[in-house]
């Protein structure tokens, strides 16, 4: 843990007008606040990957939070409210919330880009959009999550490990047909719509 | 390749970074060369880039952090930054009126 690291972090977040650049750069100042390294997911990292404004209404963080971490956080000037952590900045407020301990994917994918003084560290594309393709089930029509794995596939579909995906796809329809099966309907989906739409002449 | 199959192995799990002759040994032994790449520029497009695309694919949807219900909290961080509710449904209304 490095205090004056992260609340050097934590004042250019203050200082940051864009909402994307802020979001990161407190995730970099939390990964010198918390006893674990913690992980940007959802929609900070959609917008991250996509370059698209995506909006996101809140921080999401995968890291196992302990009550050591908790005080930590306090000591910091975040405040507990309902299921999120929220900081008060100059001109601005970032809610953080910790979904999970750990990101449903691979670490090693997980990517450290330099932002300002900070380095956030952040889920992989990979990992991403199978994310979002599981989120995506949820829901019947083309609603948000749709478009936001299609997103994902649009940014970045030459980089997508799909091998990968092809693999971890596999395995979700084999330990849960009912989640795998729409997963792989919708990503075929997807991807098709994606490669049409790009290769038509501009 | 003069090392034990637990140095090996350890390498190949990645418990230890083999040094550079370490390396050399190990491609003389297999008899495949090993290429290492470093700095190497990322594959991925620019943001500019990846902006048009994904405009060209989602064509005039938008994404509104409103739909997603926000809470209290993110609700002012929203309004904040300017991302009112008020502004995303006028986006919405003129959307409506295109169609």
């Amino acid at each position: 843990v490095s205090d004056s690291k992260a609340r050097e972090l934590l004042k250019v977040a203050g200082t940051e007008s864009r909402r994307l650049e802020r979001h990161l750069l407190v995730a970099a100042a939390l990964r010198e606040i918390l006893s674990s390294d913690p992980i940007v997911v959802g929609g900070t990292a959609e917008e991250y990957w996509t370059a698209d404004e995506y909006h996101q209404s809140d921080l999401d963080i995968c890291v196992p939070l302990t009550r050591g971490d908790e005080a930590a956080l306090r000591r910091f000037g975040f405040r507990k409210r309902g299921r999120h952590w929220s900081l008060d900045l100059a001109s601005a407020i970032v809610a953080v919330e910790f979904p999970d301990s750990r990101i449903d994917g691979d670490e090693s994918r997980t990517v450290e880009p330099r932002i300002g003084p900070g380095r956030p560290r952040i889920i992989g594309l990979d990992d991403l959009y199978l994310d979002r393709l599981r989120q995506a089930t949820m829901s019947t029509h083309e609603g948000v999550e749709f478009h936001s794995a299609l997103a994902v596939v649009a940014a970045a579909h030459d980089e997508i490990d799909w091998g990968y995906v092809r693999k971890r796809l596999r395995k979700i329809a084999d330990d849960d047909p009912a989640l795998g099966d729409p997963m792989k309907r919708l990503d075929s989906r997807i991807r098709g719509r994606v490669r049409r739409v790009l290769s038509e002449p501009s | 390749m003069g090392t034990s199959q637990a140095a090996v192995s350890n390498m190949e799990s990645g418990r230890t970074l083999p040094t550079l002759s370490v390396l050399e040994r190990f491609a003389e032994a297999t008899g495949r060369p090993l290429t290492i790449v470093v700095g190497a520029p990322s594959r991925l497009a620019g943001r500019d880039e990846r902006r048009r695309r994904v405009r060209l694919v989602l064509g005039d949807y938008r994404f509104d952090p409103w739909e997603r219900r926000p809470s209290k909290v993110e609700a002012q961080s929203l309004e904040a930054d300017g991302l009112t509710r008020e502004r995303f449904e006028g986006s919405r209304a003129a959307e409506g009126r295109r169609h």
